[in-house]
């Protein structure tokens, strides 16, 4: 510094760090001495440790950002508690997982419990006080922020005793609410899943699956489907039941319309859902026909719902909406896709039991078509029958009967058995029952009709690659003595219950028929003489008693009847005792029972 | 009673196939019937031991059928062990005896 006459500088140091140099420059030179060196040098380390603390200062605050930053991104904040002096101190990303501006908390114990959801505080604080004498606390507990959001929070406290005896506590709370809608949505759409695959009754059903909603997700809930072309709510459940019949007279009163802009009908015509965060009084005004209405709907007080399409196969058929009102919150976004899940699931479940329900009528409806829906009167002769679909879900079977007059006073009494089961069976059943009828008209005999069932068997194409089909005919023949000529094809014989008790057996074997173009047929003749009693009967009966000689228990039970036995009650025994034996998913059942008077 | 599971066993003798069934030849083991017969058909000679079937219905008299038909439309033979219980007695009744290839006991196939 050439233009002064004395200088000197002097390196900053802190904590052996160099962080600078002070230069001073002094006009006269005399004025420098090495007795000022020791101020010289002082000066120079205060110099250093302000520049120190300033240097410091900025990292800290640098640290600040960055953490506040980081918990913020973990939706987390720390505090830290004074008991004796009850001051809190919250981080501002604390304050911001409670809803609040920054410095928005007051700093006191109680305005923290006052902020916890009425329901968790007398645990929270618990926790808290148990903590205190102990390492600390660790729960979950709800908080309601200033909006009404209610929010879940995983709070972890430490308890931090200094050496002057003071105890602070301080921790981390973590906003965990999406977790636990997660956890809750699971929970939720499991339980609803397995309510939903417990019954085919799908009124009932959906009758608990709304209350199940009311229970965790609404303080509403309806399920509306096109039934006939007009929309039914099909269920309506609400936490207080009062309401429920108030809506339900509503709703007598005033048909919800199907051409509405909003709710079900728009939902269902759109096939998508509709979401109100929150419901304007301008829409309740909007959407009421008259002041009675909208009265009655204010007095409801909703706040927010949600209505999602119950779509299968391409087809939306309902709704699901779920409404809250009195509990004082409201849907979020993330409450749509939990009842749009809801909604898949459960119109997934209505689908199949429609179907199932259809497809049960069809079976019906094509059973009885293959038996005859009411049996004759044969003069002389007390007649019945008793019909059993077998068990596993398949309600057409392939057994089948049938009992018409074919000329001068002459009855035609069929029983047969078509293998396997469901449509292609029934096809068979048709076949063979029609052709019998058919036949018959040119020639009454058994013989004749089994060779033209057996034809049409042959003549048949199904899916199936060999069919077959088994049977007894009877052609009886009224008189004093009766006569009835039987002929089997491949059929367990008939039965014959003389009026003494003895049992004796019909016909002879015979070829099955659908199989070979020539069956092989003995028909035999017998006398039917009054009190006698004629059982004629598929292999499900005897097949019932399994391993245990079927044959030989059916021989017993008819024994066993008592002499005047009616048909119906022969038969009606037959059968009970055969199920007995039967285990679930046993074979059809097919009796038929000719008593003569 | 204990109910007989479905069994079944494949055994090569002098160049024919012999299937050991037993227990109950019904809807129950027409999965496992036809898992084996559908490696088995050959237009050799197939040997269809019954012998120790407790039960036989329909369907397992349907398999028995089809057997038969699958193996003499292949060229080959198929012999029926009915043995002298449940199959003797679907056999009888269908008046079979005359129509399948039937032997009592599986010794007298020859």
């Amino acid at each position: 510094v050439p233009e002064h006459n004395a200088w000197a500088a002097i390196p900053l140091v802190a904590h052996r760090t160099v962080l600078g140099a002070l230069a001073l420059s002094f006009g006269d030179p005399a004025a420098v001495r090495p007795a000022q060196r020791p101020g010289m040098l002082a000066l120079a380390s205060q110099c250093a440790q302000a520049l120190e603390r300033a240097l410091l200062y900025n990292d800290i605050s640098l640290a600040n950002e960055r953490l506040e930053a980081a918990l913020d991104a973990g939706r987390m904040g720390w505090w830290e508690w004074d008991p004796e002096r009850d001051r809190v101190v919250w981080s501002p990303s604390l304050e911001r997982i409670y809803g609040l501006e920054p410095g928005g908390f007051g700093g006191t114990y109680e305005e923290y419990l006052a902020r916890v959801h009425p329901d968790d505080r007398d645990a929270v604080r618990q926790a808290i006080e148990q903590g205190l004498s102990g390492e600390g606390h660790e729960f979950e507990h709800r908080i309601v922020t200033p909006s009404g959001e209610v929010r879940w929070v995983d709070g972890r406290g430490r308890v931090l005793r200094r050496g002057d005896g003071e105890t602070r506590i301080g921790g981390l709370s973590m906003d965990v609410t999406e977790r636990k809608r997660n956890e809750q949505a699971l929970r939720f759409l499991a339980e609803a899943s397995d309510l939903l695959s417990q019954t085919l009754d799908y009124e009932r059903t959906l009758q608990r699956l709304a209350e199940l909603v009311v229970d965790r997700l609404a303080d509403w809930c309806a399920v509306t489907v096109v039934e006939d072309g007009r929309l039914v709510d099909v269920a309506v459940a609400h936490s207080d039941p009062a309401k429920v019949a108030l809506v339900r007279d509503l709703q007598e009163r005033y048909p919800q319309d199907a051409d509405a802009l909003s709710g079900a009908p728009a939902v269902i015509r759109s096939g998508r859902t509709e979401y109100l965060p929150s419901i304007p009084d301008e829409l309740l005004v909007a959407v009421s026909p008259d002041a009675d209405v909208l009265q009655a709907l204010r007095d409801l007080g909703l706040r927010s719902v949600i209505t999602a399409p119950l779509t299968a196969r391409g087809r939306t058929f309902g709704a699901i909406s779920m409404v809250l009102a009195e509990s004082g919150s409201n849907y979020q976004p993330g409450d749509v896709e939990l009842a749009e899940d809801l909604a898949h699931r459960a119109a997934l479940a209505i689908d199949n039991a429609r179907l199932f329900r259809e497809r049960s009528e069809i079976a019906d409806i094509l059973q009885a078509s293959l038996l005859p829906p009411v049996l004759p009167a044969i003069p002389g002769f007390d007649v019945a029958a008793r019909y059993l679909p077998g068990g596993g879900g398949v309600r057409v079977g392939g057994d089948f009967y049938d009992v018409f007059p074919t000329r001068e006073g002459r009855w035609q009494i069929v029983i047969g058995d078509v293998c396997g089961k469901g449509a292609p069976a029934a096809t068979l059943t048709g076949v063979a029952r029609h052709t019998g009828r058919a036949a018959a008209m040119d020639d009454d005999s058994p013989l004749h009709l089994l060779r033209a069932i057996n034809a049409a068997l042959r003549r048949t194409d199904t899916a199936e690659d060999l069919r077959f089909c088994t049977a007894a005919i009877g052609l009886l023949e009224p008189g004093a003595p009766s006569r009835v000529t039987i002929a089997r094809a491949g059929h367990p014989p008939p039965l014959l219950r003389r009026a003494d008790g003895t049992v004796a057996e019909l016909g002879s074997p015979g070829t099955l028929l659908g199989v070979y173009d020539d069956p092989e047929l003995h028909p035999a003749t017998a006398e039917l003489a009054s009190g006698d009693a004629l059982v004629l009967y598929t292999d499900g009966v005897p097949d019932s008693w399994w391993n245990a000689g079927g044959e030989a228990r059916l021989a017993e039970t008819i024994q066993g009847l008592p002499g005047g036995a009616a048909a119906a009650e022969v038969a009606a025994r037959i059968e009970e005792s055969a199920l007995a034996g039967r285990e679930s998913g046993g074979d059809d059942i097919a009796i038929l029972v000719l008593r003569a008077l | 009673v204990r109910r007989p599971e479905f069994s079944l066993t494949r055994e090569e003798m002098d160049g024919a196939v012999v299937l050991h069934l037993a227990g109950e030849l019904d809807l129950g083991a027409e999965t496992a019937y036809r898992h084996e017969i559908d490696g088995t058909l050959t237009d050799g000679t197939l040997v269809l031991d019954l012998s120790d079937i407790s039960f036989m219905d329909s369907t397992g008299l349907r398999l028995l059928l089809e057997t038969d038909a699958h193996v003499r439309a292949n060229g080959g033979r198929c012999v029926i062990v009915q043995g002298t219980g449940a199959v003797h007695r679907v056999i009888a009744q269908g008046l079979l005896e005359s129509r399948l290839e039937v032997v009592e006991r599986l010794e007298q196939v020859d």
